[in-house]
């Protein structure tokens, strides 16, 4: 699928570093220099990259595909296209961190649906893990902030439905599985709480 | 297929990268991405707003032997020393860029001012259109008497059911279509408007033929304002 495109794709908002505190600028400014030493070719940087970032990395695939072996498989292929694409990222398109756990989590997305996802809807809400509450690491930062306080105006339903569907890779036959609603309920409140996010984290 | 208007294709992008789109539609929208300026922005704002959550999920160490399985995906042949170092320098953002642009727009200021003072067919213009995501410099536009042409600063693909059009802002009042931008057209605006104050030049992605409404309806892409050259 397409995710060398995601990989490259550009991002919006050029270098809001926004209220980010120096201790995170400057692991993040860590971060962005060795991808770009990674795009001049230098494996020695994508080593250290890999021994910063992998259980990170490792961590959000594994919550997606649950499977050990699949997630290894996910945080491999991401790192090799990490190695091909890192010439497509610039500091100026959002943080390096994001840019590869984006490009982390489509791989995992592709493998969870190739698992079945979709059609393994009794199995898995057992495992998902609803604690601590996503909400509760949103402190720090300025854009976390911002996005905790727009999450916290949606109604419950559609916050709940975006952040089990967003951190643990839901299909919305398992987000409406797990929250017991019908399907079709369950998407019209994630696009309703899409549409209101939107609106309020644009104002 | 991808929604023309724009707050739907954003809902799809909100969903595709929330991940909830099935096989099927996920795979659409990943298709779609690499010549779909508009769904490319509207899935990185998603990615950037979202990402913060992201920090909720615990870390877990990756099975040892997996560094070495990447290294083994990667290309055996290192790049020579001289190469790997160009290739740097290319890359290199954004000082690079900025050099190369700054070095287009004095070379064209000098080779539209020169025969311009000898000639004296009135004043020349010049913009730097940059995008409004990454404020990369897209296109550079000349206007010299009543006519504005646009040329491409870097490869640009727009959508086969989308054009670009050229709008023009005048000092507080609303944009002014110029007309649909291709490669090589020239495109005339009103006598004496460019004489005038404190221009702005923008390009969005409209409908084929253009915005049918006479006021931008797509995403604006590119902007930047007009500078009179002598």
């Amino acid at each position: 699928m397409g995710n060398d495109a995601v990989a490259a794709s550009c991002h919006p908002n050029p270098g809001d570093g926004g209220g980010m505190t120096p201790r995170d600028l400057a692991a993040g400014g860590a971060l962005d220099a060795l991808i770009r030493q990674v795009a001049g070719g230098d494996r020695v940087a994508l080593r250290h990259l890999y021994e910063r970032e992998s259980p990170r990395l490792y961590g959000l695939a594994l919550r997606i595909v649950r499977r050990p072996d699949a997630a290894a498989d996910a945080v491999q292929d991401a790192f090799v296209q990490i190695w091909r694409n890192a010439a497509s990222f610039s500091p100026a398109m959002g943080s390096g961190g994001g840019w590869m756990a984006s490009i982390v989590r489509y791989r995992a997305l592709d493998m969870a649906r190739r698992l079945g996802r979709e059609t393994l809807t009794d199995a898995i809400p057992d495992s998902i893990d609803e604690s601590p509450s996503p909400l509760e690491h949103l402190e720090t930062a300025r854009d976390a902030v911002r996005l905790r306080r727009c999450l916290e105006r949606l109604d419950d339903k559609g916050r709940r439905a975006i952040t089990l569907a967003f951190i643990n890779g839901l299909s919305h036959a398992q987000v409406a599985e797990h929250l017991a609603i019908p399907l079709g309920t369950v998407k019209s409140w994630i696009r309703r709480g899409l549409a209101s996010l939107k609106e309020c984290l644009a104002a | 297929m991808i929604p023309d208007d724009f707050d739907e294709l954003d809902l799809l992008a909100g969903e595709y990268v929330l991940g909830t789109l099935g096989a099927q539609q996920a795979k659409v929208v990943a298709e779609a991405l690499p010549s779909h300026g508009a769904l490319r922005y509207a899935v990185a704002d998603w990615e950037r707003l979202l990402a913060p959550l992201l920090a909720a999920v615990p870390a877990v160490p990756p099975p040892p032997t997996l560094w070495r399985r990447i290294e083994a995906q990667l290309p055996a042949a290192a790049e020579s020393g001289w190469r790997a170092w160009l290739r740097r320098q290319w890359d290199a953002p954004p000082v690079w860029r900025w050099m190369t642009t700054g070095a287009v727009a004095g070379l064209l200021a000098i080779t539209l001012t020169i025969p311009a003072a000898l000639r004296d067919d009135g004043p020349r213009y010049m913009a730097i259109l940059t995008a409004i995501g990454d404020g990369r410099a897209g296109w550079l536009v000349e206007g010299r008497g009543r006519v504005l042409e646009p040329v491409a600063l870097a490869g640009v693909t727009t959508p086969s059911d989308r054009d670009l059009e050229l709008w023009l802002i005048a000092d507080g009042a609303p944009p002014q279509p110029v007309g649909l931008i291709a490669p090589g057209r020239v495109l005339p605006v009103a006598g004496k408007v460019l004489a005038g104050g404190k221009l702005v030049l923008a390009i969005s992605l409209e409908p084929k033929g253009g915005s049918p409404t006479g006021a931008p309806t797509g995403p604006v892409l590119y902007s930047g304002a007009m500078r009179r050259l002598r």
